[in-house]
């Protein structure tokens, strides 16, 4: 901008240069000059990429950017030094984005209170828009691979846990199963003895035997089935008032004598409702079957401890000695004269799996009774 | 009346352009363009649609480019903004968390104005997909958009519209 009186000397060849490098600037669409009154009406205006914009309407009509401008470019008045900039502005269509603008505001004299200069934005556009492609290409590669990655180990922990449960299997197949698999070949062996000798009671006698023994090894074998396909599946979580679970489990189940006390705060909640009424069922199964007497009582409570519930699980039996705390748990252990002893071993596996646990209170040297006490999550995990 | 101003906000790459051309002109492009600077459309609610017609029906529409970050906020831009929509990237939870941050800094720097969570590219994620719980715990309500099947973003647009004419910014 013209700064002293010689700068409008028009015989001066560089004042003569400059209005020329201008006007070239205009024509090319470089750059473009607008004058604005005191109500930024649009006065006038010069320069091929100002031609958008129309003289003697408001600058807001052609130009909606500035929409809301207003004061802060009439706060310019009076200050020459002062510039208001709005860069790389383009007004998009449905012909598609118009051309990016640079928008200058400045004070200029009484006559033409403000100026507005409309400049191209800088070629660099080019280079900022294929750096932002490739920032943008880096950045969701990245998401990318952190959610593989994090899939990745999901799928290893649920492979460990296989494995840990195949191992288990195997364990349990190799030992549990192999004493009644060698009764069943001893008895063979002593049948094949008899009928040798002709002894026909003896041989009636081990035949009967053998086929008790099948018959246990049979519901055992049906048992460990039921306990390794035992699992979880997103199918599984419903609403459940689980209240009305634990009656239903309650009514469903023979007491013999035990009285039944269900206390506490029982919720509705989105959980597993399939292996939450096998977890319960067989607990307050087990403590019925377990119960030395002709009477006794059984006292279930629920409480909201944060992010789970406790389920305590207290009878009057006669209580499950310390040294078979840890192994209690395990498949085919049983301290009743029938069953499988698969009972607790399910209870555990439906509760890791939903990612809680199960503790086990009993000092029948103290006191009679057992209790369990269940920490039941109540957001699964799956 | 005087049309308002609503800021798209967000990182690059979540979709605030696609919602724009999507609002505006009901048409989506798969082709990625990084906006620079700020694109600005004009929308006005169509009468049918608008509970008060003939008021607060116009509104500008400014598409701002994703790598102002937080500057955002102290750029020229932002002025007389009556309300943002805030985007995010389904996808990517960066940009989710992102979004509470900006949402947060942009009602701090201009409060009393009207501010939304456009959790976008719904079409890539499942309805119950986890957000980030300092999101859905902020206060400020979300919406999932797809701009490229145009679910919500409409309806994220009218809330906005509805909730500035209401508010009078």
């Amino acid at each position: 901008m013209p700064s002293a009186a010689a700068d409008y000397d028009l015989d001066c060849p560089l004042v003569r240069a400059r209005l020329h490098a201008g006007d070239l600037l205009a024509e090319r669409g470089v750059y473009g000059l607008v004058w604005l009154d005191d109500d930024l009406i649009v006065r006038n205006r010069y320069g091929s990429i100002a031609n958008f914009i129309e003289v003697g309407v408001p600058l807001t009509d052609c130009v909606l950017p500035v929409i809301g401008l207003e004061d802060d470019i009439r706060a310019l008045k009076g200050c020459k030094r002062s510039m208001l900039r709005l860069p790389n502005v383009s007004t998009v269509t449905e012909a598609g984005p118009g051309q990016r603008l640079t928008l200058l505001f400045y004070s200029f004299d009484e006559t033409v209170p403000y100026i507005m200069i409309v400049a191209a934005s800088a070629s660099q556009s080019e280079l900022e828009l294929e750096l932002s492609r490739q920032v943008r290409a880096r950045l969701m590669a990245e998401a990318e691979a952190l959610a593989k990655s994090q899939e990745l180990a999901r799928a290893n922990a649920e492979l460990r846990v296989l494995n840990d449960n195949l191992e288990q299997f195997a364990a349990i197949v190799t030992h549990d199963l192999k004493a009644p698999m060698r009764a069943v070949r001893y008895l063979v062996d002593e049948i094949d003895t008899a009928i040798g000798d002709s002894d026909t009671g003896t041989a009636r006698e081990k035949l009967h035997k053998l086929r008790r023994q099948s018959t246990r090894l049979s519901s055992m074998l049906t048992a460990l089935l039921h306990y390794s396909s035992t699992g979880l599946s997103k199918r599984s979580v419903e609403t459940v008032d689980t209240l009305a679970l634990v009656k239903d489990v309650v009514h469903s189940l023979p007491h013999r004598g035990v009285e039944v006390d269900i206390a506490g705060d029982w919720p509705t909640l989105d959980t597993l409702v399939a292996p939450l009424d096998l977890a319960l069922r067989n607990l307050i199964e087990n403590a019925v079957k377990h119960h030395d007497r002709d009477t006794g009582s059984l006292r279930i409570v629920c409480a909201d401890v944060g992010s789970a519930l406790e389920i305590t699980v207290e009878d009057d039996g006669p209580g499950i000695a310390p040294e078979h705390h840890a192994s209690i748990f395990l498949p085919f252990r049983t301290l009743a004269s029938s069953g499988e002893g698969m009972g607790l071993a399910i209870v555990q596996k439906m509760i890791d799996a939903a990612g809680g646990t199960i503790t086990l209170t009993s000092h029948p040297a103290e006191r009679r009774g057992t209790t369990f006490r269940i920490r039941w999550p109540k957001q699964i995990a799956l | 009346m005087t049309p308002r101003k609503i800021m798209l906000l967000g990182e690059i790459g979540v979709g605030k352009s696609s919602i724009a051309r999507r609002l505006v002109f009901d048409r989506f492009e798969s082709e990625y363009k990084p906006t620079l600077g700020v694109d600005v459309y004009s929308y006005e609610i169509e009468p049918s649609l608008n509970p008060q017609p003939g008021a607060g029906a116009k509104f500008m529409i400014w598409d701002t480019d994703g790598n102002f970050g937080d500057n955002i906020l102290s750029h020229i831009y932002i002025k007389q903004a009556a309300g943002a929509l805030i985007v995010g990237d389904g996808t990517r939870r960066t940009t989710l968390e992102s979004m509470l941050h900006l949402g947060r800094s942009f009602l701090d720097a201009m409060p009393g104005r009207y501010c939304t969570f456009l959790v976008n590219k719904s079409d890539l994620t499942s309805a119950a997909a986890e957000l980030p719980p300092a999101l859905t715990h902020s206060q400020i309500p979300i919406v999932r958009t797809s701009a490229k099947t145009g679910e919500n973003v409409r309806e994220a647009f009218l809330g906005a519209a509805d909730a500035i004419r209401r508010r009078r910014l």
